[in-house]
């Protein structure tokens, strides 16, 4: 993230202003990316003014301030009439009525919403499309009009239902723009789309919003470079991934071996899990731990990683991976036959991709198995008068596993990317369509990613930076292509 | 005694609070087949409290706390005859002839005190009126059947506790609240009652069987015997000169003032004359102590027989179930099983929905909610209303409510249904219009809160919002209803028709 040395010299403020329920507080929690925002179905939560400042870095960008709905907006109104002020002295009709109530039982909220307006906050009026338009809003437009201040309606579109074309020309008169904005599903875009138009409400805040406009733009892409280089040091621990025991010189017994295999897929659980967390955290998602559904009914990538059904849903087809290996030994042996200046007649390749086709075919049914590797025969006749040997534990043989693993990062990421902040911690993580990624990959892009995979495999010991490097570019430009789907 | 009619109204609660857990069509259905066909309200009520009584073999809290509540009572009547009489006996037979019983100190401990205490607790009951607030008396029941009802709950291995049954039901205590303040206004005059009569019972024991001597002393020089006498025949008159019997006389007046410094009556004849005193302190403990006690007594059990039969009719969420029970048993024609739904033609045709009871209501939109004018009809009359004025309410202008609840101060007895929209948050605006509906009419004016969600049923979550809400307002006569989705009259297909 490429954050602005200077803070931007003016701060532009927004306070959110509406009838009660109409998700004023959803739509600060996107805006400012904050799911600590408490939501609730329940009427009258916001009762005070809060402010968010949306920054990044030290930086404030901009600033939103919650506040209660409207109450009693019409009786508000009738006093504000009362003694029919001129247009010019509505405002201080205003500051009067604020002034006369602050200290009173009465229009505690009216108070206390227009406090950050008559400070000189611009306002986001929302009302929910969802819900047919009634005469008596007008009453809050008209109050929210004698202040004076630049207005912007956001048509809120959270629930079904359409009285949206009503909604606009019911505010047009009243606000210099009204925009549709669905709290609940709005995308980067469109938030950016929305600031944009923000610019358009003071003279004075077009710099500091189209400065706040671009650094968030690049905060969007360090996050995504962010993710890939922690998809694929996930990749790297995972799929290089041993664990160390001591046990009898003659070998483990079924009690040990199956201790020591639940040690080691526990370890690479856990290790998916704070992959996921710091994806998480870097979209400002804090409180997504929750899992309330049950196995069944979560997506994939929050399913047990060595489950059935994720195994057959995610990861390469026997045949992709088949077609993978046989082409990689096929390019092993082709390289062998090449060395020789062809005297082998292409003997290489056919073996290499016979070899790599059935050393797939072998491990496709093969799932968590093989793990256990044991030490050298060197070392064994070594060992041989000690009490105990060493073993170590992996790395997991399975050639599918990486690319499952890889699956289920970039389907979580998709699923966070694109989470509005809005919807409640309990509510699940969600993907449209819960499948591989990796399946949709070219042939040849399979074929490098699986090369880096065996390498891993491979060479556990081995200093993983170059692999982890070459990973996190395949791993950006997979993320990218998600994006561009999006 | 009065507290079985407690009892019908704790058990009318307490059923109510029960049907919260259950499903809403199983017990409009079991209401429906409890309270019969051709019923009037008030049957109706009696068959539906009856029937969920049996159901429950009599097992329900109301039952058990009159049951403990009488118990009590009679604990407490049974302790004012043994004050009365222990204090008139402590009185009388302390007394010899160098030391006679002062007549004023007698009508002190066993008339004076009792009638203060009478008089402050009729001030307090009408002050009361005008503050509200509980009724102290109810709390000390509360406790006191409290502890009986864990002393009887060991006994009978009960498997709820009577006493928390009963705190939970006091939540909804602003509903009988009548009932309760009358049963209990009613019961405790009896122990002052019974503590006059066992005061004026120890004396006729006393006389008749013993000899008794009274006098009367003071230190004030400013009593002289004359102003009492004179207080005594006023006293007295109403028996003494209708029937010349139990009379004081001056002469008995002058001659039993007794002089403690010499031992001596005022008169000779004093002595002799002092049994005289028996009878009209007799009667002026039954006149003075007992018929006051009795006649108000008798004041409030009236009121709770009153209210007891009105209780059906009063009960804002009992009332619209019953009106609704009656109305479609009486559409549902002979032969049609039980649990079966009633013919929708009968159901849409407002007219016929329910004849139980068509008072007049008004029906107000509120901020441009409304019901389609059929459905409305057919709504109004679910709750045994017909609409009488159709209004609108809560638009932009604030002046324009103001007016219509000036409005509505001149039918300040009729029913208002205030039609809400299910989306809009029962916000203090609508508060403030409900408070304002029941300042413009009689405390017992019915309100019904109908939220309406178009053509679709309201949701349970925002029927709890809406009635969590509302509930700020505590009153035990607003009451807060889904608007049912109108029922759309398909015409009868000619294989119907056949």
């Amino acid at each position: 993230m490429n954050s602005s040395s200077s803070a931007p010299p003016v701060v532009p403020v927004f306070a959110v202003v509406g009838r009660v329920n109409r998700g004023k507080s959803s739509i600060i929690a996107t805006l400012a990316e904050e799911d600590s925002i408490a939501i609730s179905p329940l009427p009258g939560t916001t009762r005070r003014c809060t402010s968010y400042d949306v920054e990044l870095h030290g930086t404030v960008l901009f600033r939103l301030v919650d506040t209660p709905g409207f109450e009693e907006a019409a009786r508000a109104l009738a006093w504000l009439k009362q003694g029919e002020p001129s247009a010019a002295q509505r405002k201080a009709r205003v500051r009067a009525f604020r002034d006369t109530f602050s200290n009173s039982p009465d229009f505690v909220e009216e108070c206390e919403l227009l406090t950050p307006i008559l400070q000189g906050a611009a306002i986001l009026y929302v009302v929910d499309g969802s819900t047919p338009f009634r005469e008596n809003i007008m009453a809050e437009v008209e109050v929210l009009r004698w202040t004076g201040q630049p207005r912007m309606a956001l048509v809120n579109r959270s629930a079904s239902g359409d009285y949206v074309s009503v909604w606009h020309d019911a505010l047009a008169p009243a606000f210099s723009v009204v925009r549709n904005f669905d709290a609940h599903a709005a995308s980067f875009r469109e938030r950016l789309r929305l600031l944009s138009l923000f610019c358009e409400l003071v003279d004075e805040w077009h710099s500091p919003l189209s400065q706040a406009i671009e650094l968030l733009k690049q905060e969007h892409e360090r996050r995504l470079e962010q993710s890939a280089e922690e998809i694929a040091a996930l990749l790297v621990a995972c799929a290089s991934h041993t664990v160390t025991v001591r046990g009898a010189p003659n070998g483990l017994d079924d009690r040990e071996r199956k201790a020591v295999e639940g040690e080691f897929l526990d370890a690479l659980r856990k290790r998916e899990a704070e992959e996921q967390r710091a994806v998480e955290r870097l979209y400002r998602h804090h409180r997504l731990n929750a899992k309330h559904d049950a196995e069944l009914e979560r997506p994939l990538f929050q399913r047990d990683l060595f489950s059935e059904r994720v195994w057959s849903s995610l990861g390469l087809t026997g045949k992709q991976l088949v077609a993978t290996y046989s082409l990689a030994g096929a390019t092993a042996g082709g390289t062998i036959d090449a060395m020789v200046g062809g005297a082998s007649l292409m003997a290489g390749a056919v073996i290499g991709a016979a070899v790599g086709g059935a050393a797939a075919l072998w491990q496709l049914g093969d799932r968590a198995l093989s793990v256990v590797a044991v030490d050298g025969i060197v070392d064994r006749v070594n060992a041989s008068g000690r009490k105990s040997v060493e073993y170590r534990v992996g790395p997991h043989q399975h050639l599918n596993f990486p690319f499952v693993l890889l699956d289920r990062a970039l389907l979580h990421h998709r699923a966070v990317r694109f989470r509005a902040h809005a919807l409640n911690a309990s509510t699940e993580l969600t993907v449209p369509k819960d499948d591989g990624p990796t399946r949709g990959l070219v042939a040849s892009e399979r074929q490098q990613l699986s090369k880096l995979f065996s390498k891993l495999r491979k060479s556990p010991d081995a200093d993983p930076a170059a692999t982890r490097q070459a990973l996190s570019a395949h791993v950006l430009r997979l993320l990218r292509r998600q994006e561009q789907a999006q | 005694m009065a507290f079985s009619q407690l009892g019908r109204a704790l058990d009318v609660e307490w059923f109510l609070k029960r049907d919260q857990s259950r499903p809403s069509a199983d017990v409009e259905d079991s209401h429906r087949r409890l309270i019969g066909s051709d019923r009037s309200l008030s049957s109706a009520f009696e068959a539906w409290l009856q029937g969920r009584r049996t159901e429950v073999q009599h097992q329900t809290l109301g039952t058990r706390v009159a049951e403990l509540l009488t118990g009590a009572h009679l604990l407490l009547i049974f302790a004012s005859l043994l004050a009365g009489s222990a204090t008139a006996e402590a009185l009388l037979l302390s007394g010899d002839p160098q030391n006679p019983t002062n007549v004023l100190n007698f009508l002190l401990a066993t008339l004076a005190w009792p009638f203060v205490f009478l008089s402050f607790s009729l001030l307090w009951i009408g002050v009361r009126g005008k503050v509200g607030g509980s009724i102290l008396l109810g709390e000390l029941y509360a406790t006191l059947v409290g502890v009986l009802a864990r002393v009887g709950q060991r006994a009978n291995q009960e498997n709820w506790s009577i006493a928390q049954e009963w705190r939970s039901v006091r939540r909804q205590h602003q509903r009988y609240r009548q009932v309760e303040f009358a049963t209990f206004a009613s019961a405790s005059q009896w122990y002052a009652l019974c503590f006059h009569l066992a005061a004026a019972l120890s004396l006729l024991r006393s006389a008749l069987f013993s000899d008794l001597t009274f006098a009367w002393s003071t230190t004030a020089q400013a009593l002289e015997w004359d102003m009492l006498a004179t207080f005594f025949a006023v006293s007295t008159a109403p028996w003494c000169q209708t029937t010349g019997w139990a009379c004081v006389s001056s002469e008995l007046v002058r001659a039993t003032e007794f002089v403690r410094f010499t031992g001596q009556y005022a008169e000779p004849n004093g002595a002799a004359l002092s049994g005289a005193w028996w009878s009209p302190l007799f009667l002026t403990l039954l006149a003075y102590g007992v018929l006051p006690r009795l006649a108000v007594a008798l004041f409030f059990a009236r009121r709770v027989a009153r209210y007891d039969r009105e209780l059906g009719e009063r009960h804002i969420e009992l009332r619209r179930r019953l009106v609704k029970g009656v109305s479609v048993n009486r559409q549902r024609a002979p032969g049609i099983p039980d649990g079966a739904a009633p013919a929708p033609e009968l159901l849409t045709a407002a007219g016929d929905v329910s004849s139980v009871t068509q008072g007049p209501c008004w029906l107000i939109g509120w901020r441009g909610a409304e019901l389609e004018p059929g459905h409305s009809e057919q709504q109004a009359a679910e709750f045994g209303y017909r609409i009488h004025r159709r209004v609108a309410a809560g638009s932009a202008e604030f002046e324009q409510d103001e007016a219509l609840l000036l409005e509505l101060r001149s039918s300040s007895s009729e029913p208002v249904l205030l039609v809400v929209d299910a989306w809009e948050a029962p916000d203090k605006a609508t508060r403030r219009f409900i408070r304002g509906i029941r300042q413009s009419g009689t405390p017992e004016r019915p309100i019904y809160v109908i939220v309406a969600s178009g053509m679709q049923a309201v949701s349970s979550e925002t029927l709890h919002t809406w009635r969590d809400r509302l509930a700020l307002l505590e009153d035990p006569f607003l009451s807060v209803q889904s608007a049912k989705p109108p029922v759309t009259i398909e015409p009868p297909t000619s294989e119907q028709r056949l």
